[in-house]
């Protein structure tokens, strides 16, 4: 009986991570050979809308003016775009050169001091879109670098009445500072080149992911809006979005440099809170998204896909186990034996799909030299597993765990590439 | 002894065989030739002038002594190298009629600058870019790489442009031209039957005789009269409708629609708002929409007007007297494949990713 139970679980966990691998496999086909989905890219002209943007920033002396710089010189018309940059409970001199640029131009930058209240973007985002009437409100982190057109980019598909939300892609600048840099920038190729558009082509479910992109401000009001108690409020947003029926629009040719990490322990907690928002997300949404009658089954199964991403760490860990446990109970029988070839398998082939992404994303991206560096992805993928692995196991045994959340926030270098 | 070395040559090869495949990886990651980051460009911003713009800048930076502005106010003939090896010529406006170089000869091998109003014979080919300082006329079956006009150009019939065309005043290419790339006019363009473009820009984009067209006329007849669309409430003043939609002539819907089916909107309806389906739709004669329309296939009958971006993710129809766009609010009208009939009058940008078409039918 224990013995069947066993071969049971190992079979769940083969399947489910298979249908992962092969759907790692088929985005990157679809990226490579199918027909590509930018219906929104070729709005040039037209009578653009109020925007505002909004830069939750805590503690971003280093960052933030480079920024606003940027953002004062894109080629979205001066009177209808507000900046609206917020000062949330920064301790360094973050406030101060908001206002020294406000002052400097007056009827542009309208800051937003936020001296108490609870802590986190979330709620500097919802407090922040209570003082603001425009329709399209765009987000950005402070260590964002747009280019002079990506403001108009990013409006453009608000022009199409379903879309809730528009995600840009995001592109490291400061690549050349480590060999972390190096392989996050990878990473990051891989996601958005290839995951990101495979499910913008394939009509699925695109993810916001909370800066570089744009919301309708009466969509997530209607959603019930900024959900202050999840670590990843771009994945909780994105995903009541979806279920209210709004579309989420990734646009791959919008692109805007970031600062990635630099050091392994602010990429660890980076991916952790990432981790953890996102488990969250799994427990509150997965069901609703299954009986949701008015998205496609693709979409559906996408969705839960996308949400239980952070919980395949910990299913392949009890894969191991489970086939370990199968061999030694079940060793003389055949079932044993293929209990550790299928998951030996899965390890050799199926987990490295991921890396199929990134070579067809550098490939896209016509940087074939960087494919290089690809073996030594193995460790970024071992740390982010090891890191993935240790949040989820504490959230499944402690899930009434519901004490308020800590935001770690990334540490920010400035530094441009070396 | 013989153990202890097969044991290390064992050893050995098995190491081999692990860190070789290593060894690129381990040289690039010493050398760093490709720790930089991806390049965007952030200067492009898709403006339909950036061509141009280069082009312009490239003449300006090579015309030192005398710079381009003086050979052109002073109508000096020159010919010569740019430092990039392109060959060039500046071409003074004694005749109104630029001369082949042999009459067997049609290809010219040398980037042209005109420095007065021209008119070019019928069949040549620049290979290289055209840079025009007035008037340029050039004639039928006209082949050129690039064109930059800094008056009026005129491209008669069955002219071919491979790369891109600018004009600072007004362009009008005549029936059966092939505009590919990009085609842009500061102040308004106008295009024949048959014509065949990518991507055209304008403040007035004239499909032929639009202004001698009927004008849309929708107060004729009936009044629309407000309909109450069975929809969910997704926020505000937007609905969703799970299901096709089908409006009977003379409706008049306030608000934005998301249809997940098809949509029908009958005769002289009025749509204050936006609408989008998800599949297809057509857009009945005299029909009006005061905001944007989207959808996947779409058809637009005569005398129809759209003030908002008209995007179609496969193809797009659009009959004679529609006016896209207005001169307060010009717009964007895109789809893979376009086909507009002569008399239709656009404000903006109309881009056919992969072809577009004035009249006929759709070839793909």
């Amino acid at each position: 009986m224990i013995a069947l139970v066993i071969r049971c679980g190992v079979s769940v966990v083969l399947v489910v991570a298979t249908l992962y691998a092969l759907r790692h496999y088929w985005f990157t086909l679809n990226r490579l050979f199918g027909s590509q989905l930018h219906p929104y890219v070729d709005i040039d002209t037209a009578d653009w809308p109020n925007v505002t943007v909004l830069i939750p920033a805590h503690n971003e002396e280093v960052v933030i003016a480079q920024l606003l710089n940027a953002l004062l010189k894109v080629n979205y018309p001066v009177d209808r775009l507000l900046i609206l940059p917020i000062n949330d409970r920064s301790e360094d001199r973050t406030g101060e050169i908001i206002n020294d640029f406000a002052r400097r131009f007056p009827n542009r930058i309208r800051p937003f001091h936020r001296q108490s209240g609870e802590g986190g973007k979330a709620a500097a985002l919802r407090d922040a879109m209570e003082l603001i009437d425009d329709e399209i409100v765009l987000v950005f982190d402070a260590d964002y670098i747009p280019g002079r057109g990506l403001i108009k980019q990013l409006v453009a598909p608000f022009f199409d009445p379903g879309v809730g939300a528009v995600m840009g892609r995001v592109v490291p600048w400061n690549v050349g500072r480590n060999c972390l840099t190096r392989l996050l920038d990878l990473e990051r190729a891989g996601g958005y080149q290839v995951d990101q558009q495979a499910r913008m082509n394939m009509r699925l479910v695109p993810q916001f992911g909370g800066t570089a992109g744009g919301l309708r401000k009466s969509a997530v009001a209607a959603v019930g809006g900024w959900n202050t108690s999840t670590l990843t409020e771009d994945t909780d947003v994105t995903f009541r979005l979806v279920l209210a029926g709004w579309e989420v629009v990734y646009q791959n040719r919008s692109e805007c440099y970031e600062e990635v990490p630099e050091n392994w322990y602010s990429r660890i907690r980076q991916i952790q809170r990432w981790a953890t928002g996102h488990n969250q997300a799994l427990a509150r949404y997965s069901f609703p998204l299954m009986k949701h009658k008015n998205s496609s089954f693709a979409q559906r199964i996408d969705g839960l896909f996308l949400l239980a991403v952070y919980a395949m760490p910990v299913l392949i860990l009890a894969g191991w186990l489970l086939a370990l446990l199968s061999f030694y109970i079940d060793g003389e029988s055949l079932s044993g034996i293929l209990s550790m070839l299928g998951i030996s398998a899965y390890t050799s082939v199926g987990n490295f799909a991921p890396f199929f992404e990134i070579a067809a994303a550098m490939h896209l991206d016509r940087t074939r030299r960087k494919i290089l560096l690809m073996p030594l992805n193995i460790f970024g993928f071992l740390v982010s597993l090891m890191a993935v692995t240790q949040v989820t196991v504490s959230q499944i045994l402690f899930p009434f765990w519901r004490g308020s959340f800590i935001w770690h926030k990334t540490e920010r270098s400035g530094n441009r590439a070396a | 002894m013989n153990e202890l070395l097969a044991s290390t040559f064992l050893f050995g090869i098995a190491i081999l065989c692990f860190g070789l495949p290593l060894v690129p990886t381990i040289v690039e990651l010493g050398k760093r030739g490709a720790a930089r980051p991806l390049s965007v460009d952030r200067t492009n911003e898709g403006e339909i002038r950036h061509f141009a713009n280069t082009f312009k800048t490239l003449l300006e930076s090579n015309f030192r002594n005398p710079t381009l502005r003086e050979c052109i106010d002073h109508g000096i003939d020159l010919k010569g190298t740019f430092d990039d090896g392109t060959p060039y010529r500046v071409i003074r406006s004694t005749t109104s009629m630029f001369a082949a170089p042999t009459p067997d000869y049609r290809s010219i091998p040398e980037l042209i600058i005109f420095s007065g109003s021209i008119a070019v014979p019928a069949g040549l080919e620049f290979v290289h870019g055209v840079y025009s300082a007035e008037d340029i006329d050039c004639g039928k079956k006209t082949l050129v790489r690039s064109l930059y006009g800094a008056g009026n150009v005129r491209l008669r019939e069955g002219a071919v442009v491979l790369r891109w065309i600018h004009v600072d005043n007004e362009l009008v290419a005549g029936a059966g031209c092939q505009l590919y790339g990009r085609a842009s006019a500061e102040a308004s363009m106008r295009i024949g039957p048959g014509v065949e473009f990518e991507r055209l820009y304008a403040p007035r984009i004239v499909f032929e005789n639009a202004e001698t067209a009927a004008p849309a006329n929708v107060s004729a007849g009936t009044p629309p009269r407000l309909v109450n669309v069975n929809g969910t409430r997704m926020a505000g003043h937007c609905y969703a409708i799970y299901g096709d939609l089908d409006l009977p002539p003379n409706s008049l819907i306030q608000g934005d629609f998301v249809v997940k089916g098809a949509v029908t909107i009958g005769r002289n309806s009025r749509v204050e708002g936006s609408i989008k389906s998800q599949k297809r739709m057509w857009i009945q004669r005299g029909t009006t929409i005061k905001g944007s329309v989207i959808s996947s296939e779409l058809e637009i009958e005569s005398d129809c007007r759209i003030r908002g971006p008209v995007v179609a993710s496969s193809e797009m129809i659009i009959h004679s007297g529609c006016r896209l766009g207005d001169e307060m609010h010009p717009t964007s009208v895109t789809a893979p494949y376009i086909i507009v009939d002569p008399g239709v009058l656009a404000f903006g940008s109309v881009w056919a990713r992969e072809r577009g078409r004035v009249g006929g039918l759709i070839a793909r």
